[in-house]
């Protein structure tokens, strides 16, 4: 019963840990690994205008968090213009500069950080659907209309579901032999894939398809003038998939950030005039955090928002060594319990070790030999003096801290910066094991004395050598779920009845005899 | 490595993880630990159900007392100082008589007034005790041991320790002190740890350091085949111990006195696993044994024969070795 108890507590444990382990990697993106880096681009718009004292208003559509891209620390550069931000009825956005009076040139800037999800986390929207569905084809003139009509007309005779209207249109949107109507929707040579895309989301809707030109850019290392993309979105099974407009089977190229959607200009103008606009992006190395934040945000994910990215950086800091301590405090579970190894206190290797983090191993072994030695001299020349336990352990807790600030100023002379390491160890134990060794030292000899202290070097070690693991050490900073499965396994050791590995040595002797 | 281990299991030695978890931590209540860890309640407890202690001679138990020690004395000039939660033997000092401004240590040399003061006043502040918490110091009576095992004893007192599961003695040990182990007769300290046949009081076996020895290192006198005298009184003493203070999982101490025969010297809730090496058997098999028995429902006097009938097996492993 108690053992069931256990197990299921621990499988608990590991389940929750695990599982929000999984869900912080895979879905908010939280990086595994330190070094894991982030997909992203520094993007800009940049107009050039011409003004001449008129009131102007310019207005463009910028990119949106949206399927694959999150855009973040938006800026604009625009001196003296007024700048709102707005939502077509397309659920497109718009930054809209507008200034009264003002002559000669102006330019005007938009920037945003714009990353790449692993999935896209968040799927447009299908509300929409009506305002996409009412926006028709008024707006076309008689001729345009009929041949639209004819196009249609064409397209339906040749094909039995949307599937096939679609191919047959991508198909006829680049064939060869263009008919009459095609040439005078198209134009009549080598139509641009914004006239396709403009024709086939008219095409489409005429045939009662929900679908929608995008235009936007394809993402890559870095270009200065960017060109525009377009392709086509139609609703299917309640999910807007995207299409190539270049061929049929033709894949859409990778990173399509989409700008806007619909068949309206990019931009528009009044009182002023437009001299250059230009689209241009360069990737960029972020950490992945950077990301994993972005989606805690957009996701609005409470489990997300329980990391220690959101702190103040010195306490992130604290936080980053606090996390190591279980795990430290594993490694002495393991050597205790399984190993059999022997130490001064039980946690006294964990808080050496974390010192010798700071210090380095060589030089930290050395200092906290050096202490111990010395402390130790100090102990057994209070002890000639028949002190009393407590004055004693005080008094050699300051002689500690004495050497200990000696040794910082003499070592700050030397090497800059190792002043500083010294004063990390943690003295009160410090003292407190030199005080448990001196017993073990005269009540058992200097043999076990400094057996046992040796067991504590080790274990320190051990621990150092475990919690210096930079990927370990970000794991547990960035997953602090990760100490379930630490606390499961603590569990689990606790109820370990096996030998431990000292005690096979220990009665190899019977075992000798027992099976000669 | 992993055959070793369950060569070993299949011996029935028990490891310390298992028992921690499986014997220490089920058998033994923990509210009940002061009772044993504190030496001057498990005298009190001992002397009211008429079991054979050391006589107490004083406590001390506030610095002021220690000035007042030799009052508290009454004269005596033969005794024990022990920390009262001391453990392993640690702080035990054994004053033979009393000499100008001094007094003469059981191995002969001496210490001052202020040295005995100094000590007293060390285990009042809990240089001795399990946590370092403060202690008090008893002073007893100092037993003049049985010669029975002069041949093999360096110096100090040889006791005898008998592990009780679930009231019935499971397996024994004589201990016996050495010069390394400073006339204490702590296995850990270098004494010499040697099995008792349960039935008959007869020693077989011996080790020292964990390992199997057959003589004595200082005196080079056989280990094997003394016997161990008031064998059946001791065997019902620890049995009546386990009862008084209701741990399932005891070590008692005994030593044997000249003239007052076997005397309960303290109890152990944590019995180490050293006794093993000595008998040469694990401590498993007996208790297996005695788990098959139901001891809980059976008499004091029935109990002490299952113990001896325990012994056959362990008494052929010692034959057989």
């Amino acid at each position: 019963m108690r053992r069931l108890h256990l197990y299921l507590l621990v499988f608990l444990l590991v389940i929750t840990g695990l599982g929000i382990f999984a869900w912080k990697s895979q879905v908010l993106d939280f990086p595994i690994l330190p070094s894991q880096r982030a997909e992203s681009w520094r993007f800009e718009i940049r107009a050039d205008l011409e003004l001449d004292g008129e009131p102007a208003i310019f207005s463009t559509y910028v990119p949106q968090t949206q399927g694959l891209f999150g855009i973040t620390d938006e800026t604009y550069l625009s001196s003296g213009f007024g700048l709102t931000r707005t939502t077509d009825d397309l659920g497109n956005e718009l930054a809209v500069w507008s200034v009264r009076d003002r002559s000669g040139p102006a330019t005007l800037i938009y920037q945003a950080d714009i990353y790449r999800f692993s999935s896209a986390m968040r799927s447009d929207n299908p509300d929409d659907l009506n305002t996409v569905l009412e926006i028709g084809n008024e707006e076309l003139g008689a001729t345009k209309r009929v041949a639209l009509e004819q196009f249609v007309d064409s397209l339906e005779q040749g094909s039995a579901d949307t599937e096939t209207f679609l191919a047959q249109l991508i198909n006829r949107l680049n064939a060869e032999d263009p008919q009459d109507y095609e040439e005078l929707l198209l134009g009549n040579e080598g139509p641009s894939l914004l006239r396709k895309s403009e024709v086939a989301q008219r095409a489409l809707r005429m045939y009662n398809i929900p679908a929608r030109a995008v235009h936007g850019v394809e993402l890559g290392d870095i270009d200065r003038e960017a060109e525009l993309y377009h392709w086509i979105e139609i609703l299917l099974d309640g999910d807007w998939s995207a299409y190539s407009l270049e061929g049929p089977d033709t894949p859409l190229p990778e990173n399509l950030l989409p700008l806007w959607r619909g068949v309206t200009p990019q931009m528009q103008i009044s009182g002023a005039e437009l001299s250059n606009l230009t689209l241009s992006f360069a990737e960029q190395s972020r950490p992945r955090i950077s990301l994993a934040n972005l989606n805690t945000e957009l996701e609005d994910s409470f489990v997300g928002k329980l990391t220690f990215y959101q702190l103040p950086v010195d306490t992130q800091a604290v936080y980053r060594l606090l996390m190591l301590v279980p795990l430290g405090a594993l490694v002495i579970v393991i050597l205790r319990q399984v190993v059999g190894l022997k130490t001064f206190g039980t946690f006294m290797p964990v808080l050496i070790a974390l010192a010798f983090r700071e210090t380095e191993l060589v030089t930290g072994l050395l200092m906290f030999s050096g202490l111990v030695a010395v402390g130790l001299f100090f102990r057994f020349y209070f002890e000639r003096l028949k002190l009393l336990f407590v004055p004693r352990l005080s008094a050699v807790l300051t002689v500690v801290i004495l050497i200990m600030a000696v040794a910082s100023t003499a070592l700050e002379t030397v090497r800059l910066g190792m002043g500083l390491s010294i004063a990390l160890f943690p003295i009160v134990i410090l003292a407190m094991t030199i005080e448990r060794m001196s017993i073990v030292w005269e009540e058992y000899g200097p043999f076990e004395s400094i057996k046992e202290g040796l067991g504590s070097g080790l274990a320190a070690v051990i621990a150092y050598f475990v919690m210096n693991i930079w990927e370990v050490e970000h794991l547990l900073f960035t997953f602090p779920e990760l100490l379930l499965v630490i606390l499961a396994l603590m569990l689990l050791f606790g109820r370990y009845t096996g030998y431990r590995l000292i005690e096979l040595y220990r009665f190899r002797s019977l075992m000798k005899r027992k099976s000669s | 490595m992993i055959g070793l281990a369950r060569r070993m299991k299949r011996a029935g030695l028990l490891g310390i993880n298992a028992r921690n978890a499986s014997y220490q931590m089920l058998l033994n209540d923990r509210r009940r630990y002061p009772l044993v860890d504190d030496k001057v309640k498990t005298k009190r407890l001992a002397e009211e159900a008429g079991l054979a202690v050391p006589e107490l001679y004083a406590v001390v138990a506030a610095h002021w007392q220690v000035k007042r020690f030799e009052q508290l004395l009454e004269g005596r000039e033969r005794f024990v100082i022990k920390p009262a939660q001391g453990s392993q033997g640690n702080g035990i000092l054994v004053i033979d008589s009393r000499m100008y401004h001094g007094w003469r240590k059981a191995d002969g040399t001496m210490i001052t007034d202020e040295d005995l003061h100094y000590h007293l006043v060390n285990i009042l502040s809990g240089m001795y005790s399990l946590a370092g918490q403060p202690d008090e110091a008893m002073v007893e009576y100092r037993v003049d041991f049985d010669s029975v095992f002069d041949q093999v004893t360096y110096q100090g007192v040889p006791d005898l320790r008998v592990i009780v599961y679930r009231g019935v003695p499971a397996m024994a040990m004589l201990r016996l002190p050495t010069r390394a182990s400073d006339g204490k007769a702590n296995l850990h300290k270098g004494g010499v740890g040697v099995g008792i046949d349960l039935t008959t009081g007869m020693t077989c076996g011996g080790m020292l350091h964990d390992n199997p020895i057959a003589l004595h290192p200082d005196t080079g006198h056989q280990l094997e085949g003394l016997q161990v005298p008031g064998w059946q009184n001791i065997l019902r003493l620890s049995a009546r111990c386990a009862d008084l203070t209701g741990f399932g999982y005891l070590g008692v101490d005994v030593v044997l006195d000249r003239k007052r025969g076997p005397l309960i010297l303290e109890l152990n809730a944590r019995p180490g696993l050293a006794i093993q090496i000595a008998n040469r058997t694990g401590l498993e098999l007996p208790f297996a044994r005695i788990d098959a028995m139901d001891p809980e429902e059976c008499s004091l006097e029935e109990r002490l024969d299952m113990a001896r009938q325990l012994q056959p097996e362990a008494a052929m492993e010692s034959a057989s070795a």
